[in-house]
């Protein structure tokens, strides 16, 4: 039922789903296929580093099929998957803050070969800034911030997702963004 | 490049200060697009293939289930449960009482079990115990009484410990001698 779904114009998640929850391992890899660079992209800007991005978008596809059955219909499995994404980072984060982030070093520098070094060591502080600063914030804020700038969700796909009213999660983007204004305050007031 | 380029209406209100900051966290984002290397979505296959296939307990399909209706359905799916728990607890203690009834009228063991404790419980007992029975109990130790408290009456349960401020505990009556003491 599914693949036609698929073969028309991407799977259709009233189908899928049915699918995944009878346990059908070939509809999960269609959603591996379909979303796997979307949360590895939300997953590469809350840690920084591709190497654990791609490690915690592994996690977060096993943990989603581990609590496959326990998917609510309302929100969308995109949002399903990319909240837990977005959790599985916060917690690889907060595992890794007492390490010397010395790979996130390398990664800036590496992204920024082309750019003259000076240059390129304010870019890789000031994206490590903005890392710190988000994930710094207190719950429900930070998650809505990440998965609205992150996760590159609408407000409407986040209120779905997290079971919240629109409002409400209007409400906690702004706090969220009024936290982060001080942390942000070098390049705002520019 | 975004799906959801952020808004300046998003948020239902004028704040410049907020929108820089919101523009702030696009521009980040955009700066870290990359695309996951080529095989990662076969490797996450693969290791999904390791996983055991999944089973949800009964009771998280249950509150899946709860959780996927909505209104009037789902107040009374959660009146069903609340009626439910009520009337298994109402059998469960129906049970209960049934059970020790029997109990009670089966067994009129008229020799009351007293287990010696090993133990010194330094608290007197209070309950007097109904037969002296003259059988000797193979207890190593005779009969502890080695609280401190060596006349108080039995019938009157005392805190076997004096505190520090009070002289006169039991015990007591040396100043600040203690038990053994008075050397």
């Amino acid at each position: 039922m599914w693949q036609a779904a698929w073969d028309d114009e991407g799977v259709d998640d009233g189908a899928l789903i049915a699918a995944l929850r009878a346990g059908d391992r070939d509809a999960f890899g269609l959603l591996v296929e379909r979303e796997t660079s979307s949360v590895y992209r939300a997953c590469l800007r809350i840690l920084g580093r591709p190497h654990d991005a791609e490690d915690v978008t592994q996690e977060s596809f096993i943990a989603a099929y581990r609590a496959i059955r326990t998917f609510r219909s309302e929100g969308s499995l995109r949002g399903w998957l990319l909240r837990i994404a977005t959790r599985q980072c916060f917690r690889r984060l907060e595992q890794r803050r007492p390490a010397a982030d010395l790979g996130a070093i390398g990664d800036g520098l590496l992204v920024d070969t082309s750019a003259e070094p000076a240059r390129a060591v304010v870019a890789r502080e000031a994206r490590d800034d903005i890392r710190a600063a988000v994930s710094a914030l207190d719950e429900p804020y930070r998650e809505v911030v990440a998965l609205r700038f992150f996760a590159d969700m609408s407000l409407a796909e986040v209120a779905e997702t997290t079971g919240r009213p629109l409002n409400t999660v209007k409400t906690h983007l702004r706090r969220g963004l009024e936290r982060l204004r001080p942390a942000f305050g070098a390049e705002v007031d520019r | 490049m975004t799906r959801h380029p952020y808004g300046p209406d998003e948020l239902d209100r004028v704040d410049p200060a907020l929108d820089r900051v919101a523009e702030e966290l696009e521009r980040y984002a955009a700066t870290r697009s990359g695309e996951p290397a080529l095989d990662l979505a076969a490797r996450i296959q693969a290791a999904i293939d390791d996983e055991p296939h999944p089973r949800a307990g009964w009771w998280r399909s249950f509150f899946a289930s709860l959780r996927g209706l909505r209104g009037p359905a789902r107040a009374v799916a959660v009146a069903a449960v609340a009626v439910a728990a009520i009337v298994g607890a109402l059998a469960l203690g129906d049970l209960a009482e049934r059970a020790r009834q029997n109990n009670v009228g089966a067994s009129p063991s008229a020799t009351p079990i007293s287990t010696p404790t090993a133990s010194p419980s330094p608290t007197p007992s209070a309950t007097p115990s109904p037969s002296p029975s003259p059988t000797a109990t193979p207890s190593d130790e005779p009969t502890v009484r080695a609280s401190p408290t060596a006349s108080a009456d039995d019938g009157e349960v005392e805190t076997p410990e004096p505190s520090e401020s009070d002289n006169s505990g039991p015990g007591g009556g040396g100043g600040n001698s203690g038990p053994g003491g008075g050397g």
